[in-house]
């Protein structure tokens, strides 16, 4: 998991001073312009790092961003005479832009085909930086490019310019790791863990992916800027397909989710080059580039087939383990789920606590909760589903009443999941409605059911293995939180005060279902039964009108799924609406005020358990009363 | 012939099946009923060698399965039909016959495939009919006659099916338990996996019936047919409590 | 008016490209759909198989024999290249998989400037002999043996893939692998085969083309984006519209290479694999599906 530490990075401090003093143990000028380099590759790497580490995309085209930032800040300060401090913003949010109009497209596109896509965009701009000559001076490039000035004095010393681009440097770190540890860093890496649940939380994540590219094109761009007014000189080649691979190596072997290890891989990758180039000509008498080659090629293939995490977590980790004696998390020794004591308070309850609690409650914006759902509170009207020769749903029509739990049943192939799915917005029907609160509500995106108060579990429990418990409940509060990536980047008083709140909110849910002492551990180490409840806390956590519960029981052992049977019971009883899907049909009868039961994608029976258990179509449909006997005489 | 102890199974952190016992003699049409999520697909994924078993035996003709992968199951005589057909959908009819007899094919014996083949369109003569149709576009019906013509190229001893009845028009069950039915006639064992218990226990020789990974009921499958328990393992068996108690 | 004979002679040229790109995109379309993986180093077999057919002929044997060993050893590399880096990191995510044959490609590369240097290298043609005129058009008698080559390989491949039973049991894997592992398939040897094929095709098309173009350390990079952008077209599961793409590529970028500027030539390449990407085609759709259904 990451390396994220909240508030002062203290343990980072050293490294600080290290970099703060450096420049006074380098006298070579050679070292210090490769201390220069390293920094604006650590700036680029970070935002990189962002990208593939937090947000999971990925990028294979990333010097075109530097590029841009490079050429943009030359062309701007020396053919428009702008003052460099202008043009370095300018190109900046001139290359965020563009990174938001590009990435509309390409990011609906997913793995391998975005990679490609990304990889396309880099050599088209390369190529575009060789062609327009006018505006470049194509493969010569630009010259004349004037220095940034600092009180007075021009930055055209290594020694200057060091302290300078580390300054951006650190400045990019401290602000990256504020983000990665915010409301929007848990949503990024919420996206990561699992795209599908992130949206069915109300997530965004169109927009978050947006944005996270957006930044990290900002980000390389201000690198490229202050490349072009160190060298004083621009053209093509550093922009190439050689610099995005270069990249993805710095940020693949320092770990994809490890801001401080995108230095670390900028440094070795940067250093690693440095050094080939320097000694292979005094082992070999010639030119070294292509050795450099081979190495990167072989490392990176060793890299990733040993050491997928890469080599700075296994590092960090490495040395954790030699350090101290953590508690290794053992399923076997989890405590058990505990009961709640008082149980989950009541509609009223809640209300007192909530005003009791005052400002830091009333701070997460306020909800459905205290609204009346209109009866019915949610409506399927002759939804139909086909699939390409095969009919799931066929004109299927009920009501859900407020409050009630009500279970959908058939059997295997009946078109149950199907139903759940075109409900929830993950798949639009072919016709029919579904009203939610009296709005129609099948052809929204997932996250914007959620955010009108629906909200869904999945049968195979996706959960954000990349998390803790608590952090996964946390996510289920993100859309009821507002900080974004600015206030999360500063650290305003407020984004912190609301964190407070989310994170006490979040411990509140954990107590009611029970995972208190579960809240820390890796969401991926918990027992299936357990991973289970944390799922329906987290819906919890996202203030749901009505749950949907897809095969809630699956793979519970008797134990916990006695204890489901409670907290349904108990979630009931706070106000919240329940439909699930199910098969354990004890389950079932004990917990459903009524069953619908689907057939063949059509509904056959409504009513109570006590109906449904002695609904012969119900019995034929599920023990296939329905089939013609098989002659005697054949056997 | 196919013996089953103790079996215990289950993928990543679930555990299906607790502790699985069956066995199927040479010559029957064993079937195994039950709801869904009992562990009817995992206990065929387990002997197929697609699930690894964390406890208990697996013997074929005495032979332990044990570790086995699902390449080297069809070497050994079991066909399996999987469920939902699992067939090569982009591929034709031809190529799908063709691909479950594989495993024969290094040896010379394209002679007897081809004369396997026409006895499978014997059986299915509506494969012969569409036997270059690519075999996404047939009905579900067809394609489950397509799975089993396919398992039967592999010449096996044994055939695992696991639900064949699934999404198939009653009268196409009929037609397909009536096939299985005419194999155990000419010689072949069968464990047929069914949700529909009556279709398959109206065949069967013996029958198990599976709830919450274990083996809940057990017997002849005209006595099984008639028992009112298989009903409550369905639809659940323990009283409803009174609604009024509805808080 | 555009001349007829400047669009004939773009047309050849564009063909002559194309068919390259097609015996690349072949190669993709092999890997990716035995065993989904993007294979990067795909260009670099090509380059390889044009400068280790010239070495040997360069060291004495007949043109012929070096051809072939060329073609041969390529695809033996290939295949050893999945043994090494591929198999071990199986279970690996799709990008870290790209990423290997990524480094692979690198490390390719770099042995062959290492090897060869940077200068270009030629072969003589199959036959000697003065191009041809046909309506205005020049057509080097090679490009006669590019195109024939590489509509022979085409039947000879499907056949191959319909027909025989290997073929059939390769198709098998990437149509339904759980499948094809109950027919009693090994996968792993089929990946193992679809790796040695497709270097075997790569270089086979490196091979061919090294009559008319310099071959040199570094058009593997290229040829690889641009074989999988005509592999694209075809959703990198259909080998003749990755064929029919390579060609389609070959021409467009001819065309605009004469009539726009031969400086964005190769922009042409990927300003198409964009066009075909986001027009979201259904076989795209489905594969996203898959990779969604992950977590």
């Amino acid at each position: 998991m990451a390396d994220v530490r909240p508030g002062i990075p203290w343990g980072s401090l050293w490294l600080v001073v290290l970099i703060a003093l450096l420049p006074l143990g380098i006298h070579s000028r050679y070292y210090q312009s490769i201390a220069v380099i390293i920094g604006l590759h650590t700036i680029t790497a970070v935002g990189l790092s962002l990208l593939m580490g937090y947000a999971g995309q990925v990028s294979l085209g990333h010097a075109a961003f530097y590029g841009l930032g490079a050429y943009l800040s030359a062309i701007a300060s020396t053919k428009m005479g702008m003052n460099p401090w202008l043009a370095l913003p300018a190109a900046a949010v001139i290359t965020g832009a563009l990174a938001a109009v590009i990435g509309m497209p390409i990011f609906r596109l997913r793995g391998h085909f975005l990679a490609m896509a990304t990889l396309g965009l880099g050599i088209i701009v390369y190529i575009v930086f060789n062609e327009l000559r006018e505006v470049t001076g194509g493969p010569s490039g630009l010259t004349g490019i004037p220095n940034l000035w600092l009180f007075g004095a021009p930055l055209n010393t290594d020694v200057r310019y060091y302290y300078l681009v580390w300054a951006f440097a650190l400045g990019v770190i401290f602000l990256s790791r504020n983000i990665v540890d915010s409301r929007v860093g848990r949503a990024l890496r919420a996206i990561h863990g699992s795209e599908s649940a992130a949206a069915a939380l109300g997530v965004h994540t169109a927009r978050y992916k947006l944005a996270v590219f957006a930044l990290s094109a900002v980000y390389a761009s201000l690198a490229g800027s202050l490349y072009a007014h160190y060298l004083l000189f621009v053209n093509p080649p550093p922009f190439s397909f050689k610099f995005s691979i270069e990249l993805l190596v710095m940020v693949m072997i320092g770990g994809l989710a490890h801001i401080w290890g995108a230095l670390f891989g900028a440094a070795i990758i940067t250093l690693l080059g440095e050094s080939l180039r320097a000694t292979i000509p005094l082992l070999m008498g010639h030119a070294a580039g292509e050795y450099e080659i081979i190495a990167f090629g072989v490392i990176l293939m060793a890299t990733m087939i040993a050491l997928p995490e890469g080599l700075w977590p296994w590092l960090t980790a490495t040395a954790d383990r030699i350090r101290k004696r953590r508690r290794t998390e053992n399923p076997g020794h989890h405590p058990a789920v505990a009961e709640p004591e008082n149980g989950f308070p009541g509609h009223a309850a809640v209300a007192r606590e909530e005003t009791r609690a005052g400002l830091s409650i009333r701070s997460l914006q306020g909800r459905r909760r205290y609204l009346e759902p209109p009866d019915p509170i949610l409506e399927v009207e002759r939804v139909s589903k086909a699939f390409a020769g095969l009919q799931a749903l066929s004109h299927v029509s009920f009501a859900v009443h407020p409050r009630e739990i009500l279970a959908i049943i058939g059997p295997n192939g009946a078109g149950k999941t199907t139903l759940f799915n075109v409900i929830a917005g993950a798949l639009p029907p072919s016709g029919g409605t579904v009203r939610f609160f009296g709005k129609p509500i099948q052809h929204l995106p997932a996250n914007r059911i959620a955010t009108a108060g629906l909200i869904r579990t999945f049968q195979n429990v996706r959960l954000f293995a990349n998390m803790t418990v608590r952090e996964n409940v946390m996510v289920g509060l993100h859309y009821r939180s507002r900080a974004g990536m600015v206030a999360a980047a500063l650290r305003l008083p407020w984004e912190r005060a609301e964190e407070r709140t989310v994170r006490d909110e979040a411990q509140r849910l954990l107590v009611m279902t029970g995972l208190e002492k579960l809240a820390d551990i890796g969401a991926a180490n918990l027992p299936f039964g357990q991973q289970r409840v944390v799922e329906v806390t987290r819906a919890l956590a996202a203030d749901p009108t009505i749950l949907l519960l897809d095969e809630p029981g699956a793979g519970l052992s008797a134990g916990e799924r006695e204890r489901l049977r409670g907290l349904v019971r108990r979630i009931r009883a706070s106000g919240v609406t329940v439909l699930l899907v199910e098969h354990d049909m004890d389950l079932v009868m004990d917990l459903a005020d009524r069953i619908i039961v689907l057939n063949y994608g059509e509904k056959i029976a409504e009513g109570t358990p006590a109906e449904i258990q002695n609904d012969p179509e119900v019995i034929a449909a599920y023990l296939g009363g329905n089939a013609l006997e098989v002659p005697a005489s054949r056997k | 012939m196919l013996v089953v102890e103790g079996l215990a199974a289950g993928y990543g952190r679930v555990q299906v099946l607790h502790s699985v016992s069956l066995h199927v003699r040479r010559g029957e049409i064993v079937t195994l009923n039950g709801p869904n999520g009992a562990g009817k697909t995992t206990l065929l994924n387990a002997i197929m060698g697609v699930v690894t078993p964390r406890n208990g035996r697996i013997r074929l003709r005495d032979r332990d399965l044990a570790g086995l992968g699902p390449e080297r199951m069809v070497h050994l005589g079991v066909g399996y039909v999987p469920e939902r057909r699992q067939i090569f959908a982009s591929m034709t009819v031809l190529d799908n016959l063709w691909l479950g007899a594989y495993h024969r094919s290094g040896r010379q014996e394209k002679r007897t495939i081809l004369q396997d083949m026409e006895q499978v369109f014997s059986v299915f003569p509506i494969l012969r009919e569409r036997e270059r149709q690519v075999a996404g576009t047939l009905s579900g019906g067809q394609q489950q006659m397509l799975a089993l013509g396919r398992a039967l190229m592999a010449k096996p001893d044994i055939l695992l099916m696991d639900e064949p009845s699934l999404g198939l028009a009653p009268l196409v069950v009929a037609e397909i338990m009536r096939v299985i039915a005419d194999l155990r006639r000419n010689g072949m064992t069968i464990l047929l996996v069914e949700q529909n218990a009556k279709a398959a226990l109206a065949i069967a020789d013996r029958g198990y019936v599976m709830e919450g990974g274990r083996i809940a009921l057990e017997g002849r499958g005209k006595e099984l047919l008639a028992d009112e328990r298989v009903q409550r393992a369905y639809l659940g068996g323990r009283t409803v409590r009174d609604e009024g108690a509805r808080p | 008016m555009i001349p007829t004979e400047q669009l004939l002679q773009f047309l050849v040229t564009g063909i002559t490209n194309g068919s390259i790109y097609a015996l690349i995109a072949l190669g993709f379309v092999v890997i990716y759909s035995v065993t989904s993986v993007i294979n990067f180093a795909q260009g670099e077999f090509a380059m390889l198989g044009a400068l280790t057919a010239v070495s040997l002929i360069a060291a004495g044997l007949p043109q012929g024999v070096a051809l072939a060993a060329a073609v041969i050893g390529i695809g033996i590399l290939s295949a050893f290249l999945y043994q090494v880096g591929l198999r071990p990191a199986r279970d690996a995510s799709p990008l870290v998989l790209i990423i290997i044959t990524i480094g692979a490609a690198l490390a390719i590369r770099g042995v062959a400037l290492v090897v060869w240097g940077t200068d270009p290298y030629q072969m003589a043609p199959f036959t000697i002999g003065s191009p041809l005129q046909v309506g205005g058009a020049v057509i080097r008698l090679q490009s006669l043996w590019v195109l024939g080559m590489t509509l022979v390989l085409q039947p000879l491949l499907h056949i191959f893939f319909t027909r025989t039973m290997l073929g059939r049991s390769l198709r098998a894997c990437a149509v339904n692998r759980l499948a094809a592992r109950l027919m009693g398939i090994r996968t792993d040897r089929m990946a193992l085969l679809a790796f040695g094929l497709s270097g075997a095709v790569g270089a086979l098309g490196g091979v061919i083309i090294a009559p008319i173009i310099f071959a040199t350390y570094d058009m593997g990079l290229m040829l690889s984006l641009k074989g999988f952008v005509a592999a694209v077209m075809g959703g990198l599961v259909n080998y003749p519209t990755a064929v029919a793409g390579g060609f389609l590529l070959g021409i467009l970028e001819s065309l605009g290479a004469g009539f726009i500027s031969s400086g964005y030539k190769d922009a042409i390449a990927f300003i198409a694999l964009f066009i075909i990407l986001l027009s979201k085609p259904r076989w795209l759709v489905q594969a996203e599906q898959e990779i969604e259904e992950g977590p």
